[in-house]
């Protein structure tokens, strides 16, 4: 097992880290939605990042080892459309120049979205188009599921809201991909949500479940026969996925399909491997590993900030004693997950928030997460694949 | 307005596992059959000659079982015409003649290189983050 004694500063392997692929940079903490399963803790606080750090913050991306080729930079981590449209446009308009000045690799970045939706007009989809934003949607199927967690701040559904958003992505022709989280009232209803994302003209969707993180201590699919529904939902999500002949792609199932397709097995994650994430709230503080550590404190580790970049680098923070537990617990975890876990080299080892919040520590290995975003849809394409191969199982 | 997406890796591993093989491929490889039966010394499949070797823990573990899917699609695969065929009601046919135009050898991903076109492969790529933001597909 690696502990935090095994690993010195000098032994450290950077070169081993990154490459950086993606940036979460928290515009605000601020949402205008109250979900009930969300993980923020500070989504009532309007918390806003100030433009006057973009140049330091990306400045230190840029210059740092760990990019190479090209990042996204995604901006998350509260609702990033309660902040105006002017926000951005010098945000982006900073970033690109501080990309054209310290850009030793000639790194490529695209900046992306993830929004609930209620918010969008033509005036943001005119922003999209003209900086090429990625947009992904969170929309949970029709209203009867979604506005059963998906609430505005006075309890109301917001489907309606967020409906309308994605009318005005297709008006102005936005492409978009949807997040749609799975809790136990979908599951009764497989082809209910496939049928409202055809009519809505939605084709790529993926697929979180409803986790313990964050200040959602609880999951409604921790009950005990919930297992046994959710294969049958995804059984069901399956067929009907693949009967559309490639017209509609569900996330989950390309991924376990791509490793299929090119015989590739997992060695690790981006969230359990340094620096291949790099996290930022609002005051230019920074995390790496699994962006839901961001925003939270732990009675284990305490919170998993691990400097700013106003003032420190993204290595030298590497030697904190904090990174170095996080890091040597985060490994144990990934070695215990390859070494008991047969699904290993389909998942890589998981994500360390699902391990904390469900087992209190990293170095840990199966959690309930994984079982179903990993072990159960891996059961089902693969049975699946094999009956219509007439290979018995 | 209804924006189209690209092809999925998910329906053409299914179209391909349901796809009614014709019977001078069947006659070569006779994968279908084989991948259920004993290894056979005198398969000439190279397919199903590394199938067949991982047989022993081939229904239980699942990294085998994936390799195993991985060379009996692959195998399928090289039998695919040049061109839609005129007629055939299995999924590969449908398929073929989804997207009109372009030849058949533009859906076989193993045959023109599709995989390099969505990026360069990798554990990155594989593994999104849960909340990825938008283009998640365009991650891989």
């Amino acid at each position: 097992m690696v502990t935090s004694a095994t690993i010195s500063a000098s032994t450290l392997p950077f070169s081993q880290w990154g490459p950086l692929k993606l940036v979460v940079i928290q515009p605000t903490s601020f949402c205008n939605l109250d979900c009930d399963y969300c993980y923020l803790p500070d989504r009532d606080l309007k918390n806003r990042l100030s433009l006057e750090l973009i140049e330091p913050i990306f400045k230190a991306i840029f210059t740092s080892p760990f990019v190479e080729d090209s990042f996204t930079l995604c901006w998350h981590a509260g609702e990033p459309l309660a902040v105006p449209i002017s926000f951005y446009r010098s945000a982006f308009e900073q970033i690109q120049a501080v990309c054209d000045r310290h850009n030793p690799r000639q790194t490529q970045f695209v900046h992306s979205i993830q929004t609930n939706g209620t918010l969008i007009t033509p005036a943001w989809c005119d922003l999209f188009k003209e900086y090429q934003v990625e947009v992904g949607v969170s929309i949970d199927g029709p209203a009867f599921i979604h506005d059963a967690h998906r609430k505005t701040r006075d309890h109301k559904g917001s489907h309606a809201s967020t409906m309308r958003g994605i009318t005005t992505l297709q008006e102005n022709e936005i492409p978009f991909t949807v997040i749609a989280v799975i809790t136990e009232e979908s599951l009764d209803y497989p082809d209910e949500i496939f049928a409202f994302f055809q009519a809505q003209g939605i084709h790529d969707v993926g697929f979180n479940i409803e986790e313990i993180e964050g200040v959602n201590q609880a999951s409604s699919l921790v009950k005990a026969d919930v297992r046994d529904r959710y294969r049958h939902f995804i059984e069901r999500f399956w067929q009907l996925t693949t009967a559309t002949q490639g017209n509609f792609r569900v996330r989950e199932f390309e991924c376990l399909c791509g490793l299929i397709y090119e015989d590739t097995r997992l060695e690790k994650t981006e969230m359990n491997h340094p620096f291949a994430i790099l996290n930022i709230d609002y005051q230019g503080n920074f995390s790496t590993f699994d962006p839901e550590l961001l925003s939270v404190k732990t009675d284990r580790y305490g919170d998993f900030i691990f400097g700013n970049l106003l003032t420190d680098t993204l290595q030298s923070t590497a030697n904190s004693e904090k990174f170095q537990k996080v890091y040597a617990e985060m490994t144990a975890g990934v070695e215990l997950c390859r070494n008991t876990c047969d699904y290993f080299g389909v998942c890589g080892g998981g994500a360390g928030s699902n391990k904390y919040w469900e087992n209190n520590t990293f170095a840990s290995s199966q959690t309930q997460a994984c079982q179903y975003r990993i072990q159960v849809i891996t059961d089902v394409i693969v049975e699946t694949l094999e009956d219509s191969l007439g290979i018995n199982h | 307005m209804e924006i189209k997406t690209a092809s999925s890796f998910a329906g053409f591993l299914v179209a391909l596992a349901t796809w009614n093989l014709p019977a001078t491929a069947t006659m070569n490889s006779q994968i279908s059959e084989a991948a259920s039966l004993p290894p056979a010394a005198e398969s000439t499949s190279s397919a199903l000659d590394t199938a067949n070797t991982q047989d022993i823990d081939a229904n239980t573990n699942i990294n085998a079982r994936l390799t195993r899917l991985t060379a009996l699609l692959k195998e399928r695969a090289e039998h695919l015409p040049e061109s839609a065929p005129s007629s055939g009601n299995d999924l590969m046919a449908t398929w073929i003649n989804r997207s009109g135009g372009g030849g058949f050898i533009n859906r076989n991903p193993w045959r023109n290189g599709w995989g390099n076109g969505w990026g360069n492969g990798g554990f990155l790529n594989h593994n999104p983050w849960r909340n990825g933001g938008g283009g998640w597909l365009n991650r891989r």
